[in-house]
């Protein structure tokens, strides 16, 4: 493998493994912020019991968070220094914001909800706790900011002198439509995480007949909070989906394996096989009207299909090519205005002429054919969106029928009667971090071959290191992440055994235990 | 050093590490998971137009 | 306010948000280093853990901010350094989060042996990123052997043994010496006895060894040939760190023969360690006064360095420095305005938590609420 393959491959598993923990982190702060107020208002310590129980799972899970998170603001500039260079102007301040406004919000007040508990008041604690949730969310808020502008690089422009991408406008950064969608989108999908994980863990100790008063009223406030939660993840993917049909049509297109334009309203493949060498479909299920419906609110707007966009691309790359050559031309004669004006009518297409430079170094004597097949690598890997994007959305389905059927069954104080129901719930616990991954595979291996969408292809990005560094680190993480998942796994299910009876309590009785 | 159950489970857990890493490279990272285009493939739907 | 002025205010503000990491992470890097030494059995290991339990991810944060700041400040100096010193930066990540998990791992299971790994582990956890940084400023000084082609794509030679020369780890000595000063001067404050005696009788030896290594790498700067800005100096140009000549010959000490005031800083750090030996049995004096060396030797540190970020040894030329690898006066602008507003914040609700988590932490306490407790 080379020095791209390892760089990504590091970052891909690396930011996997760093969303194993986060959306339990977004999803459990704000339950603790419920279960606590419910406490401070009722004033029963049994909801006392309930938040500290499912605080220490929280700590235990919020330490490997924060501790994987610092490898992702480290690999920017470790591994991806020519990315960190070429957009670091704007994509640095969102990075910086979230550490000022939510990082340091978050890590000081986890510290207070652990310790403070006898040295604050009541409602002292429930303003800790809920600055702890407000820290969580601030800081998705922020990084996906950042992620945002890589989807959807609006307010920026290339700046010639400095050979780098520069903001011009703040307000279009944060206010970027698609982060606004992947916000909302990506928190409540920690938060159907976090109550997953709350109500699979008290339909066990139903089953078994353990600590049934604790998880009856666990089971309440998660099923109704993911009940929720799980409609809104519904309704923003929708909202991320119509984004993504306004500024990221190939990904649209790929996701829904459409080789060709339709005419409008198109229709949407529940099924089948994507082919990349033929690009067609096999043994297609289609639903007409769907897709044209959610990708464009429309039933007159076009959807723009893979071999269209292609076409598009390869006319970007030349246009680009204009650029490229007028810059080349600028590095040796810096007070030509006349250069200056050419680069900056061409610039927003400078990316697509780099795609060339996996093709062949000397871009500027590319080939139409040579332009063909870089035009063609912008399609992404089309079978493996589409079946990824599938499996999230049907599991989105499911948590909203899950937690419906929950929900209702909790009003009617029904939940510990239907074991069909509790065993359905505590199989459903790993769902919620599939779906997150595959939600992320969809939104940045959809986004291939691009690292910044338009703007710079994901193999100029990575830093002038000896592949043989990356393989090194690379091994390391390898060795390091599994040590620490399974210490952290253990910890986790051993808690879980003990059960929220005190977890005091329930270390004295093993200890007794032991010692008979 | 550790007890027989743990140890079962935890060789269970990195087995199934190495097969999501595994799948996550066959499927995002093999030179295989991605075709090149071939030359016909972008005559045919590429410089159609042209 | 003109491009100059807010690239000062920024190489200060970088200045600050180091200063608050080293002064704040320091004692609890520190803390950690004195761990397997300072605590002879489990129940007193906790209570130094337990010292810094709460506050440890909030002192960390000022390494996170700073990073992040760094990033966006100083775009090409974030890319140059954490790639340039690429394995150093893997090693400190990985003690990291060794740190963190140490931490929260460590005390949840009651097996012996399990406990003495971590211990031995946070040490790591505090030793190395401890001596990393210094060694990562020691470095600046002799210069790095890296380039930029003209798309500004960085070619480096560092190699991690390169980085590891005498000097770099005399100056990494100086860092952990400093680090375990803070780290001693904080468990004087935070326990009881007999820990608080052991840790008492720390100070004024860390002190001392701070002050004769941070003599000693004075006296060695001094034999080290300085990097100059030769061409003349745009201050208010587009960064862009080609097209400047640098020359490496002459002193760091250039600065401070021009602006004789600058000797403060030197002196201070000093003062500070003085100070903290002479005032350990009033610890919480003490621990102010500590607070003096890590945040001055930073500040000595840059003001010899000034205008430079981080100058290369092999094209000089293609050195960082203040006029010249920073972001766009938009961003700098924008991110000062948050600067200003939020790290006041940050400061004013630490405070209330050191205020809320005061006094010393006991075997009793822990004891007592050990479902929290690490």
């Amino acid at each position: 493998m080379d020095l791209v393959e390892l760089s990504r491959l590091q970052f891909a598993v690396t930011a996997l493994y760093h969303f194993l923990f986060v959306p339990l982190t977004l999803g459990l702060s704000v339950l603790l912020g419920i279960m606590e107020t419910v406490y401070v208002m009722t004033g029963l310590p049994i909801w006392r019991d309930l938040t500290k129980f499912w605080g220490m799972l929280f700590g235990i899970n919020f330490a490997m968070g924060v501790a994987t998170g610092i490898t992702m603001e480290f690999q920017f500039g470790t591994n991806w220094a020519f990315y960190s260079h070429y957009v670091g102007d704007v994509f640095g301040a969102p990075l910086a914001l979230e550490g000022l406004m939510a990082f340091a919000l978050e890590a000081v007040f986890i510290g207070l909800f652990f310790f403070g508990w006898d040295r604050l008041s009541r409602v002292e604690h429930l303003i800790a706790t809920w600055l702890v949730a407000l820290g969580t969310n601030l800081s998705a808020l922020w990084i996906l900011v950042a992620n945002g502008w890589m989807q959807f690089p609006t307010g920026a422009r290339f700046n010639v002198d400095t050979m780098r991408m520069e903001v011009t406008d703040f307000m279009q950064v944060f206010f970027n439509p698609v982060a606004q969608a992947k916000f909302v989108h990506t928190v409540s999908a920690g938060y159907v995480t976090g109550s997953v994980f709350v109500l699979a863990v008290s339909a066990l100790y139903m089953l078994r007949g353990r600590n049934v008063e604790f998880a009856r009223r666990s089971m309440t406030v998660a099923a109704s909070f993911g009940f929720a939660s799980a409609l809104c993840v519904i309704v923003l993917g929708d909202e991320s989906g119509y984004t993504a049909g306004v500024n990221q049509k190939m990904k649209i297109a790929a996701i829904e394996a459409m080789w060709d334009t339709q005419p409008a309203p198109a229709s949407f493949t529940l099924f089948g096989f994507p082919d990349l060498k033929t690009h067609t479909t096999h043994a297609r299920i289609e639903i007409p009207w769907v897709l044209g419906l959610i990708a464009t609110r429309s039933i007159d707007k076009q959807v723009p299909g893979i071999n269209e966009l292609v076409a598009l691309s390869a006319a970007r790359i030349r246009d680009g090519l204009i650029a490229y050559d007028a810059l080349k031309a600028f590095k040796t004669n810096r007070s030509d205005p006349q250069l200056r004006a050419t680069i900056e009518a061409h610039a927003p297409n400078l990316g697509y002429a780099l795609l060339l430079k996996q093709i062949r170094p000397d871009i500027e004597n590319a080939t139409p054919a040579d332009i063909a097949r870089a035009a063609a690598t912008t399609i992404p890997d089309v079978p493996v969106l589409f079946w990824a994007f599938r499996i999230m959305v049907g599991l989105g389905f499911w948590f909203v029928l899950l937690f419906a059927t929950a929900f209702w069954l909790s009003a009617r104080q029904h939940l510990h009667r239907y074991r069909l129901f509790l065993i359905a719930a505590c199989c459903s616990l790993p769902l919620p971090w599939i779906a997150a991954e595959l939600g992320w595979i969809v939104a940045e291996y959809g986004r291939q071959p691009w690292v910044i969408e338009d703007v710079l292809p994901t193999a100029l990005g990575v830093s002038s290191v000896g592949a043989g560094n990356v393989l090194t680190s690379l091994i390391g993480f390898f060795f390091f992440y599994t040590a620490l998942l399974v210490a952290d796994l253990y910890l986790l299910t051993k808690y879980i055994r003990l059960g929220p009876a005190g977890p005091e309590t329930a270390r004295v009785a093993v200890l007794r235990a032991a010692a008979e | 050093m550790f007890p027989s159950e743990l140890r079962r489970e935890i060789v269970l857990l990195l087995c199934a590490k190495a097969i999501v890493l595994l799948a996550i490279y066959q499927l995002l990272f093999a030179p295989l998971a991605k075709p090149e285009p071939d030359g016909r493939a972008v005559r045919t739907h590429l410089l159609a137009g042209e | 306010m003109s491009y100059e002025t807010l690239r000062i205010i920024w190489w200060l503000l970088i200045g600050v948000l180091l200063g608050f990491f080293a002064v704040m992470d320091g004692f609890d890097l520190g803390t950690a280093v004195l761990l397997p030494f300072i605590a002879k059995n489990d129940m007193e290991r906790r209570v130094v853990i337990n010292t810094v339990g709460p506050v440890w991810e909030g002192n960390q944060v000022w390494f996170i901010i700073g990073g992040g700041a760094i990033f966006a400040a100083w775009p090409l100096l974030y890319a140059a350094s954490f790639s340039g010193f690429y394995l150093a930066m893997i090693l400190v990540l990985f003690t990291l989060i060794l740190r963190a998990a140490g931490f929260k791992f460590r005390s949840k299971i009651e097996a012996q042996n399990w406990r003495n790994t971590w211990d031995w582990l946070l040490f790591v956890g505090g030793l190395v990123p401890a001596l990393v940084f210094g060694v990562a400023f020691g470095n600046l000084f002799e210069g790095v052997p890296f380039g930029f082609d003209d798309s500004l794509r960085m070619q480096s030679d560092i190699t991690l043994i390169g980085l590891l020369n005498p000097f770099a780890l005399l100056v990494g000595l100086v860092s952990l010496a400093m680090m375990v000063l803070r780290g001693a001067c904080w468990l004087n404050l935070k326990t009881d006895e007999p820990i608080r005696r052991r840790a008492q009788s720390v100070v004024p030896l860390a002190a001392l060894a701070f002050i004769v290594l941070f003599a000693l790498a004075g006296f060695w700067v001094s034999q080290i040939p300085a990097f100059a800005i030769t061409s003349p100096i745009m201050p208010d140009a587009q960064p862009n760190p080609l097209g400047k000549t640098v020359s490496h010959v002459g002193s760091w000490f250039a600065n401070y023969n021009t602006h004789a005031v600058l000797w403060i800083l030197p002196l201070l750090a000093v003062a500070g360690a003085f100070c903290a030996a002479l005032l350990r049995r009033w610890p919480a004096l003490s621990l102010w006064a500590s607070a003096a060396a890590p945040a001055a030797s930073i500040a000595t540190a840059g003001a010899a360095l000034f205008p430079f970020l981080m100058p290369s040894s092999s094209s000089p030329g293609a050195s960082l420095t203040v006029w010249d690898a920073s972001s766009s006066k938009l961003t700098l602008g924008i991110m000062f305005a948050a600067a200003v507003v939020f790290v006041p914040i940050i400061v004013a609700y630490m405070a209330w938590a050191y205020h809320v988590l005061r006094g010393p932490v006991t075997a009793e306490q822990i004891e007592r609420d050990s479902g929290e407790a690490y």
